[in-house]
C-alpha cells in the first residue's frame, strides 16, 4: 500500500485538474483573421483533424499527469519493501535487549555482542531525515541521530534487570506516536519466551534474534530463610532453582560467617540447608550455583535476623496459653523473664487477652489508655465466625470475641483491609481480631476452646511463638525485589545502607535500586529490615519464543535473521522512497509534453526550410 | 536606400532608386515610388534594358529608329555605318507587325484584396495590376493588340484588344476603376475572352485561383482548343503559402464567410502540404492541356515575374 511522508501535500492534486478546467472553461474566443485561403485550411483540417485531436488530448493527459506526478513527488510517496539504502524517511525505534539474559555466552560470544552489531548496522544505514530512538532494558526511550545512538549502543552492557519486550514495544510506539513519518520498531533480543507479552498500539515490528539453539542454564529463582527472627540455634535456608529442565548443579549456601553448605540441586527443585547456630543480629545469606553460560543468575542473597528467645511471664490460670508457653520454654523459644507478659497487660511488652470477667473490661481499657495504646475492647460481637486465613494464621472457628476498636480515624477507615501498617494482624469476618500498637498486642478472644478452636489445633504453639518472638517485637521488613522495582519503606525507616554507603530516605516512601545485593533499612540506629535486590527469576529461563507466539502477540511482526538487520529494519515500515521515481516520471512527462507541443512547430520549421 | 533584388530571396548590393532597376526591386517599395503609370514604365524600362535579346521579333521586321547602345545589346544590331560616321554606338531598333492579340484577364474578387502583411507587401490585386500593366506595356510596345477583362462574380470591365498608343492608358484606367468584387466566377470571364479573340492569341489569366477548378479549367481548356496560348499566373501572398498567425485564431474566408478555428503552429505543416498539393494539381491540370502555369508570390520582383510570364507566353528573354 502506498504511503506518504507528507500526506497534506496531496491537496495539491487538485492542481491536476487545472489543465482540464482550463481546457473546458477558460477557452477564449480566438481573434478572427480574414484569410482568403481558408479553403486550404478547411481541407487540411478535414484531413488531419483526427490526428491533431488525438495530439491535443494526449497533451492534456500528459500535462494532467505531469502535475499529478509533481504533487505526488512532493507528498513523499513510499511503498513497501524498500531496501536499507533506498528507504524512505522513517521513524525507527530500536529495542536493544541488554537484560540479564543478554549476558549469556553463546558460541563464545555474549548474546549482547551478537545483538550490538546489527544495531550498529541499522543505525549506520539511517539517513539524516530518519527519526531514531534507542530503548534498552532501563526503559528510557532515547532519541538522537545515528551517530549519537551508535555511541550509546556501543556503551550498552548487560544489566541485572528484566526487559518485558511487550512493554518495551508499547513504549517505543508511544515515543513515536507524534511522528508523521512511517513508523516501525526493531526488537533486537534473545527473545526469551518469558519476556514476551502483548503490546499496546499497532504498527510494523521486526524481530531480530540470534540463530541457533539456546544454551542450557540453571539459576536461583528464590531464596527463603523461613519465619524470622531465628533463634540462636539458627534455621534453614531454602533455595528454589529454575532453568533448563533436568539441569543439575551444586549449590553453596553461606549464612553469615558460617561455613558454606553445598548440595546438589536440579531445575524446578528446592535445596534446603541449615545454618547452624548464630549469634543475635542481622546476617547475610548467599546462595551460589556453579558457574554456567549465564553467570548473573547464579547468585542470590537475602538476610536473616537472629534474636534471643523472648523473656516472658504467663499465668497458670490461662491453661492453654501456659501449656503452649511451657512447650516453647522447653524448646528454647521462650525464657522466663519479665520482658513480655503473655495473656494480660504487663509493664512491658504484652500480649493481651480479654478478661474472663466482663466486669474488669473497663479497667483494662483504661489501663490500655494509660499505656497510650490506641485500641480498645468493645462489646461482645454477636454470632460466631472464623479467622480469615492468612500468612499468620489459618482458618479457625471463633465462637466468642470482643470487638476491637481503634481511636485513629485512619485505622478505622482502613479496617477491613488487613495489613501491618494499620496494626491489624488477624481478622475475623473482616473485623480486627488481633491488633498491635507498639509493643502491645490485643486479641479479640481468649485463647481457650470456649472462645475459639485454635487452642485445640496443632497451629496453636507456633502461633504463640509468632506472637511472642515476632509480632510483639514488631514486624521485620524483609523484601525481595528485582532491580528497579519499587518497594514501600516502613514508616519508621530513616536510611538505607548498602555496602557501607548510607542513603537517607523518608519513611513510607517508595524505594528502588538498580544494584543487586542487600539494602539494610535503618530506623535511626536500629536495623528494621532488608531489601534484597535479586535478579528476576524469569530471566533464567532462556528458551526462545516461537515465531507463531510472536506473531500472535504482535500481529504483523516479521522475524528475521540478524545478518539482514538493516534491510529488514528499513523494510519493516515497508517503505521505499518513491520521490525519485515520481520526479523521473514527471521529467519524462515534461519531455513528452515538449515533444508533443513542439511537433507542430517542428514540422513548421522543416516545411519553411 | 532601397534593397535591390537580383533574384528571389537573394538580396544583393544596395543601390539608389535612381540607378536601380525597378523591375528587380521589392514590389512594395517600387509601388511606393509613384503612381501605377510611372512605376510601370520604370519597371518595363528596367526589364527591357536587362534583356539580352531584343523584344522585337516578327515575320516582317522593319527598321524603326536608333537608340544608344546599352551594355547587353547584341553587337549584331550595331549600326556600323553610323559608328563609322559619328564614332558613336547606336543600335538599330525594328518594328514588327502586330501579329498577336493578347487578352489579360484579372480576378478582382475580394480575396485578391488581401495581403498577409499590408505594411510591407502589396495586396494580390495591387501586385497583379502592376504586373499586368507592365505586361501590357511590353506587349503594346511590340504592337500586340492587348485587351483586358476584369471579373469577380461576373465580368466587370472589358477592354477589347487594340494596339493603339492610347490603349495602355485605357487599360490602366480600367484596371484602376474596377471595384473590388465579392465572389469569383472565372468561367464567364473566360468565355468572354473567346468572343474577343477571333484569331489565335495570347490569354494571360491572373488570379489567386481560390475557386473550384473544374469550370475554370474547362474554360481554359476551351481557349486552348481554340488555338490560343494560355498563361495562368497564380498569384499568392507568402502568408498563404506558409501559415502564420497568433497562437490560436479563427480564420475566415472574406468571400464565402467559411471559418476555421485552429492553432497555426499545429497546422502549419499540414497546411503547407495542402497548398503544395493544390498548386501541383493546378500545374498538372494546366500541363495536361498545354497551358502555361506560373505561381507568383507578391514579394517576387516584377521583373522576375514578367520574365516568367513572357518566357512562357512569347518566348521572350
Amino acid at each position: 500500500m502506498i504511503g506518504f511522508a507528507a500526506p497534506w501535500a496531496l491537496l495539491g492534486l487538485a492542481a491536476a485538474a487545472f489543465p482540464v478546467l482550463l481546457h473546458l472553461f477558460a477557452r477564449r474566443e480566438p481573434p478572427t483573421v480574414l484569410f482568403p485561403a481558408t479553403r486550404y485550411l478547411a481541407e487540411t483540417a478535414r484531413a488531419h483533424h483526427r490526428r491533431l485531436t488525438l495530439q491535443h488530448w494526449l497533451l492534456l493527459l500528459v500535462r494532467t499527469l505531469l502535475v499529478a506526478a509533481l504533487v505526488l513527488a512532493a507528498a513523499g510517496p513510499t511503498l513497501p519493501s524498500g531496501g536499507a539504502a533506498t528507504h524512505a524517511p522513517a521513524a525507527l525505534a530500536i529495542v536493544l535487549d541488554n537484560s540479564l539474559s543478554s549476558a549469556a555466552i553463546v558460541g563464545g560470544t555474549p548474546v549482547l555482542e551478537q545483538l550490538r552489531g546489527p544495531a550498529r548496522a541499522i543505525l549506520s544505514a539511517a539517513h539524516t531525515d530518519d527519526v531514531l530512538w534507542l530503548i534498552t532494558a532501563d526503559g528510557l526511550p532515547r532519541r538522537g541521530n545515528a551517530a549519537s545512538l551508535r555511541t550509546l549502543a556501543d556503551g550498552v552492557t548487560p544489566v541485572p534487570w528484566r526487559l518485558d519486550l511487550g512493554a518495551a514495544l508499547s513504549l517505543a510506539r508511544e515515543a513515536m506516536a507524534g511522528e508523521r513519518l512511517p513508523q516501525s520498531v526493531v526488537v533486537l533480543s534473545d527473545l526469551q519466551a518469558s519476556a514476551l507479552s502483548a503490546a499496546a498500539g499497532a504498527g510494523p515490528v521486526v524481530v531480530l534474534h540470534p540463530g541457533g539453539a539456546t544454551v542450557p542454564n540453571l539459576g536461583i529463582a528464590e531464596i527463603s530463610a523461613g519465619r524470622q527472627p531465628w533463634g540462636p540455634d539458627g534455621g534453614r535456608v531454602e533455595a528454589a532453582l529454575v532453568g533448563t529442565p533436568d539441569r543439575r548443579a551444586a549449590l553453596s549456601v553461606v549464612v553469615g560467617s558460617r561455613p558454606p553448605r553445598r548440595q546438589l540441586g536440579a531445575s524446578g527443585g528446592t535445596v534446603s540447608a541449615s545454618s547452624g547456630s548464630l549469634p543475635p543480629g542481622w546476617w547475610p545469606v548467599r546462595a551460589e550455583l556453579e558457574p554456567d553460560e549465564l553467570r548473573s543468575d547464579d547468585t542470590r542473597q537475602t538476610a536473616v535476623r537472629v534474636a534471643e528467645a523472648a523473656r516472658a511471664a504467663w499465668r497458670r490460670e490461662d491453661r492453654f496459653l501456659a501449656t503452649a508457653s511451657e512447650v516453647l520454654l522447653a524448646n528454647g523459644r521462650l525464657a522466663r523473664g519479665a520482658d513480655l507478659s503473655l495473656g494480660a497487660l504487663g509493664p512491658g511488652a504484652s500480649i493481651v487477652m480479654p478478661p474472663a470477667d466482663p466486669a474488669v473490661l473497663g479497667a483494662l481499657n483504661r489501663a490500655l489508655a494509660g499505656r497510650g495504646v490506641s485500641w480498645r475492647y468493645g462489646d461482645l460481637a454477636p454470632g460466631s465466625g472464623a479467622t480469615d486465613s492468612g500468612a499468620v494464621l489459618g482458618r479457625h472457628e471463633v465462637t466468642r470475641r470482643y470487638a476491637l476498636q481503634t481511636l485513629r480515624r485512619k485505622d478505622a477507615q482502613a479496617l477491613g483491609g488487613s495489613d501491618a501498617v494499620s496494626g491489624v494482624l488477624i481478622t475475623v469476618g473482616g473485623q480486627p481480631w488481633a491488633v498491635r500498637d507498639g509493643n502491645t498486642i490485643l486479641l479479640g478472644s481468649r485463647l481457650e476452646p470456649e472462645w475459639l478452636s485454635l487452642p485445640l489445633s496443632a497451629e496453636f504453639v507456633p502461633f504463640v511463638d509468632f506472637l511472642a518472638n515476632r509480632a510483639v517485637r514488631g514486624e521485620i521488613v524483609l523484601l525481595d525485589v528485582p532491580p528497579g522495582d519499587p518497594v514501600t519503606l516502613p514508616d519508621a525507616a530513616t536510611a538505607v545502607v548498602r555496602d557501607g554507603r548510607i542513603r537517607t530516605v523518608e519513611g513510607g516512601s517508595p524505594f528502588r535500586s538498580s544494584e543487586t545485593g542487600l539494602h539494610f533499612i535503618l530506623a535511626e540506629r536500629d536495623t528494621i529490615g532488608v531489601v534484597a535486590v535479586n535478579p528476576d527469576p524469569r530471566e533464567s529461563a532462556l528458551p526462545r519464543a516461537q515465531d507463531s507466539e510472536i506473531r500472535r502477540l504482535w500481529p504483523g511482526a516479521r522475524v528475521a535473521p540478524l545478518d539482514r538487520a538493516a534491510e529488514a529494519a528499513y523494510s519493516a515500515g515497508g517503505r521505499a522512497d518513491l520521490r525519485g521515481a515520481f520526479l523521473m516520471l514527471a521529467g519524462l512527462l515534461a519531455l513528452v509534453d515538449a515533444v508533443l507541443a513542439s511537433a507542430g512547430a517542428g514540422r513548421t520549421a522543416r516545411s519553411r526550410s | 536606400m532601397t534593397r535591390l533584388y537580383v533574384g528571389r530571396g537573394m538580396p544583393a548590393a544596395v543601390a539608389s532608386p535612381s540607378t536601380a532597376r525597378l523591375d528587380l526591386l521589392d514590389p512594395a517599395e517600387v509601388a511606393r515610388l509613384g503612381g501605377l503609370e510611372v512605376v510601370t514604365e520604370g519597371i518595363v524600362e528596367g526589364f527591357l534594358a536587362g534583356l539580352h535579346r531584343s523584344p522585337r521579333r516578327g515575320f516582317s521586321v522593319e527598321f524603326a529608329e536608333h537608340r544608344m547602345y546599352q551594355p547587353g545589346d547584341e553587337p549584331r544590331y550595331l549600326d556600323w555605318r553610323l559608328l563609322a560616321r559619328s564614332d558613336r554606338l547606336y543600335v538599330k531598333q525594328f518594328e514588327e507587325e502586330t501579329n498577336l492579340r493578347a487578352m489579360l484577364v484579372l480576378d478582382t474578387s475580394r480575396s485578391m484584396e488581401w495581403s498577409g502583411a499590408p505594411e510591407i507587401r502589396l495586396t494580390k490585386r495591387m501586385y497583379s495590376e502592376r504586373l499586368l500593366a507592365a505586361l501590357a506595356l511590353v506587349l503594346l510596345r511590340q504592337r500586340d493588340a492587348t485587351g483586358l477583362i476584369t471579373f469577380d462574380e461576373s465580368v466587370r470591365r472589358l477592354v477589347p484588344p487594340r494596339a493603339r498608343h492610347t490603349q495602355w492608358h485605357l487599360l490602366l484606367r480600367e484596371l484602376m476603376a474596377t471595384p473590388p468584387g465579392r465572389g469569383t466566377a472565372a468561367e464567364p470571364a473566360l468565355r468572354r475572352v473567346v468572343e474577343q479573340l477571333r484569331r489565335r492569341g495570347l490569354v494571360v489569366f491572373v488570379s489567386d485561383l481560390l475557386f473550384d477548378p473544374p469550370l475554370a479549367l474547362t474554360a481554359l481548356r476551351f481557349l486552348r482548343h481554340r488555338g490560343h496560348q494560355v498563361l495562368v499566373l497564380h498569384v499568392m501572398d507568402p502568408d498563404e503559402v506558409e501559415l502564420r498567425g497568433p497562437a490560436e485564431a479563427r480564420y475566415e474566408d472574406p468571400e464565402s464567410g467559411q471559418a476555421v478555428v485552429l492553432r497555426p503552429a499545429d497546422w502549419a505543416d499540414a497546411y503547407a502540404r495542402t497548398v503544395q498539393t493544390a498548386v501541383n494539381e493546378w500545374r498538372a491540370a494546366c500541363r495536361r492541356q498545354g497551358i502555361s502555369y506560373e505561381r507568383v508570390t507578391t514579394d517576387t520582383p516584377f521583373g522576375l515575374a514578367l520574365r516568367q510570364a513572357l518566357v512562357r507566353s512569347t518566348g521572350l528573354a
